[in-house]
């Protein structure tokens, strides 16, 4: 004891630097210094060696596994720096190693070294697993936004009917009464207010109009090139929630080699989930095997192709069947009335067609045509 | 019959200051008297158990809800019959109303036709409602006044019974029978025998609904 104190006294400069170097060894980083000018590595710390494969002190930052900044990347040049210009932050940022795959975040600062040369003093975090959490969470909210999406047009939809109604019925009232009191010989003098009122609730239901226009404005479809299976697939994964809670199971066909389609995404799938969810509710009470709603896509000549939702439930009967895609024509409890109509909208300005038939086997076939990538017929 | 002489009045509670407005000015040009209100709490304000005519009750509105109002002049024992003005999707709780004594429900946008038929459907029975209550009070009243043998006489006559039958029920006179029957008719304000009977019966269907 008595000797190790005397020992730790005599060498209290190497102790501070191993207690130094053991920190840094512990760190998960990887930590490295370097010549700014020739980028001779000076320092390593246990996590770079082993990335590396053994003691790399002496050799050059070059071709590693760490990615580090290239000169363009720098803030300023490092081998330009003189003594008085450090400490100075060089880099911070996030890198890909290309070979392996994953990401880095890099800091790198310009400091004195002990010897008074300058030198990169760099800490590199493999921040991979961060990033794909980040992306998940990026996915979902994309997803929420999306469904947002689609509940608000719903809403939408009722706020209009809603709103619209006021001006409307007022309009009405103050027009009713003006031919009420003209037939009974009223003056000009005594309509004019009223008349005046109308004109403008009449004004009032046209900001509204205008609003919903900005509204879809805002919303308007970006038609790009699309694969049909990621549009299904994204539509059903909403969709095998639903199923699920049923307990009808979900049948997808997909014909092979089908070209992508051109369209808004976001948008057909929408129609797709619209649809699906129609079909779960029309066999709420199906039995047994008849519990599978399938969804197929085939190509329709060679500039279409056809997307199917077909049903096993309780049919429609001819009657609706013409009324199914007027707005506010609904069968259901709390439906609103406006998916049909929506759906065929925008199938519509797809250049694609809804319809509708009686399914194969009993129940119901909704099916519509996109055209494909540059078979479009505009 | 209009209100002016009935003194009927058409009450409308609705938050939407045009929609109100226009109805104001609709009915006015019918020759209908009208009150507009803005929310649910100046109309209970204004509120007094001899309001008559009918009240335009919007089913949504910030604060208390058309609905909820509803509820409130239930239980002051209002008599004044609700017409619910509902817009797209309010039919189900339109419905429910209806069920709870609620006289009718008008859509918008109205057709404006319907609307006022609607309305003087509704202030005519909310009349003939009115005259049926009075006549019961009335009624009442008159019976009270009856002694117990013309009341005796009354429940005879009412059965169906011959002043003949009704002396040897009673153990009097034919004679005693003629004067408690005209002193009877006399009070009751009744001109004929059917009529006399019609007022009874009715006082009677009256206390059996309660």
């Amino acid at each position: 004891m008595e000797n190790g104190k005397t020992m730790m006294a005599a060498d209290a400069g190497g102790a501070a630097r191993e207690r130094l170097e053991a920190v840094l060894d512990g760190l998960e980083s990887a930590v490295y210094a370097a010549d700014a000018r020739n980028d001779e590595i000076l320092f390593a710390n246990r996590a770079f060696r082993t990335l590396h494969g053994g003691d790399t002190v002496g050799r050059v930052l070059r071709d590693l596994v760490v990615p580090l900044p290239e000169r363009g990347d720098y803030r300023v040049d490092p081998r330009g720096l003189a003594g008085d210009d450090a400490p100075c932050e060089l880099f911070d940022g996030e890198l890909l190693q290309p070979r392996g795959g994953r990401w880095y975040h890099v800091r790198e600062q310009a400091v004195r070294w002990v010897d008074g040369r300058i030198v990169r003093l760099g800490i590199a975090t493999d921040i991979t697993d961060r990033k794909k959490t980040a992306e998940i969470a990026r996915q979902q909210e994309e997803r929420i936004s999306r469904t947002a999406r689609l509940i608000t047009m719903g809403e939408m939809a009722s706020m209009l009917a809603h709103e619209i109604n006021q001006p409307l019925s007022a309009i009405a009232n103050y027009c009713a009464g003006c031919i009420a009191r003209m037939q009974a010989g009223a003056s000009m003098q005594e309509l004019l207010p009223a008349m005046r009122k109308a004109s403008e609730q009449a004004e009032r239901a046209g900001k509204i109009i205008r609003r919903i226009r900005e509204f879809v404005k805002k919303s308007e479809p970006r038609r790009a090139p699309a694969p049909v299976s990621a549009i299904l697939d994204e539509a059903l994964a909403f969709a095998e929630i639903d199923a699920r809670r049923a307990g009808i199971r979900l049948a997808v066909d997909v014909a092979p080699g089908l070209p992508d389609v051109y369209a808004d995404r976001i948008m057909i799938e929408q129609v797709v989930l619209n649809l699906v969810r129609n079909g779960l509710d029309a066999m709420k009470d199906a039995i047994g095997d008849e519990r599978v709603l399938t969804v197929r896509a085939r190509a329709c000549g060679e500039r279409l192709v056809e997307i199917a939702v077909i049903d096993r439930g309780h049919g429609i009967d001819e009657e609706d069947r013409e009324r199914l895609f007027q707005p506010f024509f609904t069968t259901k409890a709390e439906g609103m009335g406006m998916g049909l109509a929506i759906c065929r909208s925008i199938v519509e300005f797809h250049n694609g067609r809804l319809s509708v038939e009686s399914g194969p086997e009993d129940g119901t076939m909704f099916a519509f045509t996109l055209p494909v990538e540059g078979g479009a017929c505009e | 019959m209009n209100e002016a002489e009935s003194g009927q009045k058409i009450f409308i509670v609705d938050d939407d200051e045009a929609l109100r407005d226009s109805l104001v000015w609709l009915l006015e040009s019918h020759g209908h008297a009208v009150a507009a209100f803005g929310c649910a709490g100046d109309f209970l304000a204004a509120w007094n158990k001899d309001l008559i005519g009918c009240l335009l009750l919007d089913v949504r509105m910030p604060g208390m809800s058309g609905p909820e109002l509803f509820e409130e002049l239930a239980r002051r024992h209002s008599t004044l019959p609700v017409i619910f003005i509902t817009g797209h999707g309010d039919v189900p709780m339109a419905v429910a109303a209806l069920k709870k004594g609620a006289v009718d429900f008008i859509e918008k946008p109205f057709a404006g036709n319907d609307m006022l038929h609607i309305i003087a459907h509704c202030l005519a029975r909310e009349r003939e409602e009115r005259e049926r209550r009075r006549a019961g009070a009335d009624t009442a009243r008159r019976l009270a006044q009856l002694t117990a043998r013309e009341r005796e006489v009354l429940e005879l006559i009412v059965d169906g019974k011959l002043n003949k039958q009704i002396a040897d029920t009673l153990g009097i006179s034919i004679k005693t029978v003629e004067v408690h029957r005209s002193r009877l008719m006399e009070k009751m304000g009744a001109r004929s025998l059917a009529s006399l009977i019609r007022q009874v019966m009715s006082a009677r269907t009256d206390e059996a609904r309660g």
